[in-house]
């Protein structure tokens, strides 16, 4: 019977390579109508200078919606999982590296050293990721990236710090959470009364800043993708009883 | 409000409802009132909506617009027209009772009403997209919102099944995706139409590579309708699930990817071949799912394998549209066949799925060699009419085409349509195999003479409710059949044809054949009860759905369907 099995996945392995190669081997000169059309109208359509913003929340903004979705989804099974899993094993393995007197929720891989570092660097790499989360527009970056290093930077502080903060609270950081998913679907049918239709930028006109509306979606995307992830890694912890 | 707002609604109402919720649920306001609000804004509004725009596609207007209003081919297209307003109209139809069933379930929280709103607004993009990676981010959205729903049922394995589902339809995803890769480097550009301009020029080696991807993204696409050999994953995922999540994927997020494929197809220049391969797959997954049916003996696996072999009706009449062609008159009829059976399958399935699961919990086992007397446990457990079995009996008559049902018609005028191809004969078979084993699953509801086992307790309005819609739908759709047929018709026109009538036939001239059916099957029923008929189907290996097997069988798919197109 393994043998058979073996035989399936050599067969399967085989026949999909033989389509997939030669995708890969093409020698097909690249596209170069998208590049030449960024290049030339990218900073003056959407006022970006990055012109990988200008292309995911400006001309393919959508697809960006569409992945925000996924991430949310995933969060949500995850959290429904770990609730499950959670009501199914009730008493906690403790690891050797834990500190001995710890009431705090996010204790089991805890020790001196990590606390020490996880602290110092909390708020420095929290203020880089606002960095890079509010300059996507100008610098590689964005809400995406900026997101991810926010939340990274809530978990060492979730890791590092002695007292409770309610930055590191699963309660507060799900309350944000929701409201940017609130607000950015807010910001894409905006459009739809502003005459420039769904994801349409609604505030074009308003303002000097040429590119405040790709600002506007890199800040809630990053607050949303920051905060959900956060609250996920804060769960694995084991630091989601708090309420 | 422009036609475009109005179109796009179903996309960003279901939305808001949506992040409605998710707010609501974070600041501790959810509730019935919230739930209420997020019900009429995500599915009663977009109901409207589309109620509104019906004029226009009566008129064959078509809209394609880049969303963004982006004044460049850059931008992400959508595309408006007959077909994508009857998928959103088929996915509310089932979605809208099915919601209100859901409610009566206490273990649904405040999450499932989340994401299956973001599902809503998936399955409304994927009708309208005509662009290449959109719809890959489309079926990504309505992918991972099936395996969160089917994850979040209490049964045991259900995460297994979720699992399995993932997996083998990420791993597809991923073939997808080089799809879209390749063709974008051989045509340079993602929407639908600038691809069809620069397919036509291919030659040599750019033409291999297209064809590859072609079928890379066509088979992958395939595999969330479950044809045969990509079903593997169908029936622990569909039977585990909560019985509303079941009905509606069972019912509806199976068949919207292949209809949203068909604009793809429509470019292609040997489309033809696919089609022929798709026909006869069809056929082949109609035997398969009925034969598997057959054996089960627990009731939701047996619906879920009934729904294989129901997608190989609607799969067999698209191909065979495909393969003659849509700018004629019978491949417009059988594309609107196929939609049409669609149609009636989803609205049966869902009711089916619902009520024999209303109908196992009250009984509190799913095995069809012990469970009896359903009524009367639904009956102790506080039903006073018993509509569910009244239901269960709509939906035996419609999946079985028995007049006056809305199935009768649709099965009648497909497999008419289908007749002279090859895989016509399997649906005949199949459809003789169907009424005997949704006979065998009848037993469900017969008397028993053992004590009536009450499990709980529970109010019926809403599930009675959501009864009551898909009920009328299928007994009012077979009454205005012909109407109804016509419209289709008329609609999906815009995919090519001039004209197309179906006006020489009539169901009714069907009786008798639908009558020797009946009692083929009747027959087969009898003997089929017979001890040594059962030890002789039992003898059928089981299939299980191991990952080798899955990936082989889309190997092997990927290698019929490649070989077809460069031949």
């Amino acid at each position: 019977m393994k043998k058979l099995e073996l035989i399936k996945i050599v067969i399967t392995v085989l026949l999909c390579s033989l389509l997939v190669v030669p995708i890969i081997l093409s020698n097909h000169s690249w596209p170069t109508h998208a590049r030449n059309y960024l290049l030339a109208n990218a900073q003056s359509d959407t006022g970006a200078t990055n012109t990988v913003s200008a292309i995911y929340l400006g001309y393919r903004a959508m697809d960006t919606l569409g992945e925000t979705l996924v991430l949310l989804v995933s969060v949500t099974g995850t959290m429904a999982i770990l609730v499950k899993l959670g009501k199914e094993q009730t008493d906690e393995e403790t690891t050797s590296f834990s500190l001995t007197p710890e009431k705090r929720p996010t204790n089991r891989l805890r020790t001196h050293l990590l606390e020490t570092v996880a602290s110092k660097l909390g708020p420095i790499v929290l203020l880089f990721g606002f960095y890079v989360m509010l300059y996507g527009h100008i610098s590689p970056g964005g809400g995406f990236q900026g997101g991810v290093i926010v939340a990274s930077a809530i978990v060492f502080l979730a890791l590092g710090t002695e007292v409770k903060s309610k930055l590191t609270s699963t309660f507060v950081l799900s309350r944000i959470e929701s409201l940017s998913f609130l607000l950015l679907i807010l910001a894409s049918i905006s459009g739809v009364f502003f005459e420039s239709g769904f994801f349409g930028n609604p505030i074009k006109s308003a303002s000097s800043l040429s590119a405040n509306f790709i600002i506007l979606l890199n800040i809630i995307i990053g607050l949303k993708v920051g905060t959900s992830i956060a609250v996920m890694c804060i769960a694995m912890m084991g630091g989601s009883h708090d309420h | 409000m422009n036609i475009e707002s109005l179109f796009l609604a179903p996309i960003y109402l279901p939305l808001l409802a949506a992040a409605l919720l998710v707010s609501a649920k974070a600041f501790g306001q959810a509730g019935k009132t919230m739930d209420s609000m997020a019900f009429l804004i995500g599915l009663i509004l977009p109901a409207v909506c589309l109620a509104l725009l019906k004029p226009a596609i009566i008129a064959h207007q078509s809209v394609e617009t880049v969303i963004g209003a982006w004044d460049t081919n850059l931008g992400i297209h959508y595309h408006f027209d007959g077909l994508s307003w009857l998928l959103i109209a088929l996915h509310l139809a089932i979605s809208i009772p099915v919601f209100l069933y859901s409610k009566s379930n206490p273990s649904h929280r405040e999450s499932f009403s989340i994401i299956f709103f973001i599902q809503c607004a998936s399955v409304a993009a994927t009708s309208l997209t005509a662009d290449l990676f959109n719809l890959f981010v489309c079926l990504e959205v309505m992918g991972v919102t099936s395996y969160v729903l089917i994850a979040s049922s209490d049964e045991d394995g259900s995460v297994l099944a979720s699992f399995t589902y993932l997996l083998f339809s990420a791993t597809a995803m991923v073939f997808f995706l080089v799809g879209a890769f390749g063709l974008y480097r051989v045509t340079g550009s993602l929407s639908y139409a600038l691809i069809s301009q620069v397919k036509n020029s291919l030659t040599g080696a750019d033409l291999i590579v297209a064809q590859m991807s072609l079928t890379l993204i066509v088979v992958s696409t395939l595999l969330r309708c479950a044809v045969v050999p990509l079903s593997g994953w169908l029936v622990g995922a569909h039977s585990k699930a909560p019985h509303a999540v079941s009905a509606l994927l069972s019912g509806v997020l199976i068949k919207i990817p292949l209809f949203a494929l068909i604009r793809l197809l429509l470019l292609v220049t040997a489309s033809e071949r696919i089609g022929s391969i798709l026909a006869w797959a069809g056929g082949v997954s109609a035997a398969v799912g009925i034969l598997l049916a057959l054996r089960e003996v627990q009731a939701k696996r047996l619906l879920a394998y009934s729904s294989v072999s129901q997608i190989g009706y609607v799969v067999a009449a698209y191909g065979l549209a495909i393969e003659v062609g849509l700018e004629s008159e019978r491949g417009a009829l059988l594309i609107a066949s196929s939609l049409f059976y669609a149609f009636c399958h989803a609205v049966a399935k869902a009711l089916l799925f619902l009520s024999i699961g209303t109908a196992t919990d009250a009984l509190g086992t799913k095995d069809l060699s012990k469970a009896r007397g359903a009524t009367a446990s639904l009956k102790g457990s506080g039903e006073r009419v018993p509509l569910t079995t009244i239901s269960y009996c709509i939906a035996l008559f419609s999946i079985s085409a028995l007049p006056p049902t809305l199935g009768f018609w649709g099965k009648n005028m497909l497999t008419y349509l289908a007749k002279g191809h090859g895989s016509a004969y399997l649906l005949t078979i199949t459809s003789v195999l169907t009424i005997t084993a949704y006979l065998k699953l009848s037993v469900l509801f017969l008397p028993s003479k053992r004590p009536v086992v009450v499990m709980k307790t529970q109010s019926y309005g809403a599930i009675h409710a959501s009864y009551l819609v898909l009920g009328l739908l299928l007994l009012g759709g077979g009454v205005f059949a012909l109407p109804f047929k016509n419209f289709i018709i008329t609609l999906l026109l815009p995919l090519g044809a001039v004209e197309a009538s179906i006006m020489g036939y009539s169901a009714y001239s069907e009786l008798a054949k639908t009558f020797l059916t009946l009692m083929l099957a009747l027959f087969l029923t009898a003997i089929s009860t017979n001890r040594y008929c059962k030890r002789l189907l039992a003898k059928f290996p089981v299939p299980k759905a191991r990952f080798a097997d899955l990936f082989f069988g889309y190997a092997l798919a990927l290698s019929v369907m490649a070989f077809q197109l460069v031949r």
